[in-house]
């Protein structure tokens, strides 16, 4: 027994190992915008902002903003990013301060599913419209053929073409 | 020649537009239904802008409490400065029950200043930081911008734009109430 608990004792970890798991770890903890570069910050900055409706412009993002309250949205973004705030808890908070509309593009939940299926229901029910609408003039034109078209021949009239035609070959 | 059916199609797509354009014209751009609205106004610190004396929203628990935010560069926040100074004088001032707070945002303390004195505004001014903290919490995105928190520090109402006399004394005199309620 004895044996068996020092077979399975642990043995406190020794630096290189602690340094090991923190390697491994680290990047999936909260603290691991530590290690974020400020480029990688200020790519997560421009990522997030682009999201962002800038408050006070026409159609344009805090990112491609210079407006002042855009610069200070950019400004707390910044500040959440470096805090490890994650991108969804960034824009979270700004829409429970501004509302959905502080969002370039509504969220794929709720009513806002409605928004993004709405022009792929159309693209569809247009495409199905165009298709039925050709489908119909096809079927018209081949039916129209139908009733123009002289009805087929029958054995005997093949028979006299082939005789005729037999007929013409001699005589040359 | 449109078909029945199509003829209908299109005085129905008309018929919606049309309404939404309607409903359109029956609502008031200034009055934004706010995210904020029945829930707990956020909590901030400031110093008076002349006298430096400390502030904390929370610390107004149990008074009504009309949050402004202006600047001096603002052309709409002249309009409405004197009614919010009467708005102090007449339910405000020593009277605990309510509190007039004007935060200046992307403004200097100068410039504050003089604005302040200009249009003679005697209750409680404040500078936002410059990273804008209080304006953002507040989902600020123009000025002026006006904020009715209850004695409980709830947001009860939120007007965008120039504050008029209707609103002011529709909406203060219902907070006070409210507030005294038990």
């Amino acid at each position: 027994m004895n044996r068996m608990i020092r077979r399975f004792q642990i043995r406190p970890i020794s630096g290189i190992w602690m340094m090991t798991i923190l390697l491994i770890f680290l990047p999936f903890s909260p603290f691991s915008v530590l290690a974020l570069t400020e480029q990688e910050i200020q790519e997560r900055v421009l990522e997030i902002t682009h999201d962002l409706r800038c408050p006070t412009c026409q159609a344009l993002s805090v990112k491609d903003s210079t407006a002042k309250f855009s610069l200070q949205i950019k400004a707390k973004v910044r500040k959440m990013v470096i805090e490890g705030q994650s991108a969804e808890d960034i824009k979270d908070y700004f829409v429970s301060r501004y509302g959905p509309w502080i969002l370039m593009a509504p969220k794929k939940e709720g009513l806002g599913l409605v928004f993004w299926l709405l022009p792929v229901a159309g693209l569809f029910l247009a495409g199905g419209l165009i298709g039925l609408r050709l489908y119909r003039n096809q079927h018209r034109i081949s039916q129209s053929s139908g009733e123009d078209s002289p009805p087929p021949l029958t054995k005997q009239e093949r028979e006299v073409i082939a005789k005729d035609l037999r007929q013409f070959e001699e005589d040359d | 020649m449109l078909k029945s059916w199509q003829f209908w199609s299109v005085m129905t797509a008309i018929g919606i537009l049309t309404g939404l354009l309607a409903f359109g014209f029956t609502r008031n751009p200034k009055i934004v239904k706010s995210p904020l609205i029945n829930l707990p106004a956020a909590n901030f610190s400031v110093t008076e802008l002349n006298t430096g004396e400390p502030l904390e929203l929370a610390g107004l628990k149990g008074s009504a409490v009309l949050l402004n935010f202006w600047a001096s560069w603002c052309a709409a926040c002249r309009d409405e400065a004197h009614l919010l100074e009467a708005a102090h004088q007449k339910w405000g001032g020593d009277k605990e029950n309510f509190h007039v707070i004007g935060i200046a945002v992307q403004d200097t303390v100068e410039d504050a200043r003089k604005f302040a004195k200009r249009f003679g505004k005697t209750y409680y001014l404040a500078l936002d930081n410059p990273e804008g903290d209080i304006g953002l919490n507040y989902g600020v995105y123009g000025v002026p911008e006006s904020f009715f928190i209850d004695a409980e520090g709830i947001v009860r109402f939120k007007q965008i734009g120039a504050l008029t006399k209707e609103v002011i004394w529709e909406q203060v005199p219902a907070l006070i109430e409210r507030s005294a309620k038990p």
